[in-house]
């Protein structure tokens, strides 16, 4: 992206910003919007703590019984699991 | 943008989608390409825009041969796809500001116009949207503001009345499409709806199995019945009844 593409970007999404601000009803949407896009940040989140702690447990043996302390001992190298 | 289309051919193996299509469109016309399923539309417009490679003939822009190398060419034209070519990640600032990147168009006022186009659009609460979450219309209109932004001379515009666009998006369309045209532009669009095409072009294409089986001006098309002129209905079930 060169410079003249970012300042492009960066000064129209500042105008539509303040358009958006001024009317309820497109901050409403906008809002709306940004409510399910955190919705899927946390559930991809959450995903990928499952899918790290699944790829962690098997080199550190971690079974069926283990806790949460156990997986915060398997997150830091210095403490034995 | 002068086009002329010299005994064009595309076969794709057995089966020939364009067979022999000589047309001229001068610059400054709204151009219907209307044809049924299967009839060669997408396929002009893809050969028009670079897309495909003739498998004869030749496409020439203001006299000259046209192919994929001449990037100047291509720089003065736009193709859209009914399917508009965004990645799901991009924005509809972002892709508007990657086809300005890339047609060179960033000139004095073109916030302003993106502004304009924007709310035209009815997109502004969605501006920062990723295209993953916008519905085909919004998408399709969101492509639409970034190739009118980009201002190039010839619009290929594939489906766009049957691309999910509401009512708003559709009047801005035709409103833009105009401005264009009277300062020179051409737009080619291609569509199966005659309605569309009665009241939305200075010229009207009707492709039939790869040929070009008539190439007129609308305000023609558009006398009485008992004018020599033809209504387009009547010349498509003409077409239709004859399996021209």
């Amino acid at each position: 992206m060169n410079r003249t593409e970012r300042d492009f970007r960066r000064s129209l999404t500042r105008r539509v910003r303040a358009i958006v601000d001024a009317s309820p009803e497109m901050r409403a949407e906008w809002q709306r919007r940004r409510l399910s896009l955190r919705r899927l940040i946390i559930i991809g989140g959450a995903v990928a703590f499952c899918a790290l702690f699944a790829i962690l447990a098997v080199p550190f043996g971690i079974g069926h019984g283990c806790c949460i302390r156990t997986l915060l001992a398997c997150l830091v190298p210095a403490r034995e699991c | 943008m002068h086009i002329t289309l010299d005994h064009v051919s595309k076969r794709f193996g057995s089966l020939l989608a364009l067979d022999e299509v000589s047309l001229e469109i001068p610059p400054g016309k709204i151009v219907a390409v209307l044809g049924v399923n299967g009839a060669g539309k997408s396929t002009l417009l893809r050969t028009l825009g670079a897309l495909l490679v003739p498998t004869a003939g030749e496409v020439r822009y203001d006299g000259e041969k046209f192919d994929r190398s001449r990037i100047d060419f291509r720089k003065r034209l736009a193709l859209l796809p009914d399917q508009p070519p965004v990645t799901s990640g991009q924005t509809p600032i972002s892709y508007m500001a990657m086809c300005l990147r890339l047609w060179e168009s960033h000139r004095p006022g073109i916030e302003e116009l993106a502004l304009s186009l924007l709310t035209d659009f009815d997109l502004l609460p969605l501006a920062e949207s990723q295209f993953a979450s916008l519905s085909r219309g919004q998408t399709y209109k969101a492509a639409l503001a970034a190739l009118i932004a980009s201002d190039p001379e010839l619009w290929l515009l594939d489906e766009p009345f049957a691309a999910g666009m509401d009512p708003r998006g559709i009047a801005a369309l035709k409103r833009y499409a105009s401005k264009r045209a009277g300062r020179g532009g051409t737009i080619l669009y291609t569509t199966q709806i005659v309605e569309i095409a009665e009241q939305f072009s200075d010229v009207v294409c009707i492709l039939n199995r790869g040929r070009v089986v008539a190439l007129e001006e609308t305000s023609q098309l558009k006398r009485p019945h008992d004018a020599p002129g033809r209504s387009l209905d009547r010349l498509i079930s003409e077409l239709s009844e004859a399996g021209v």
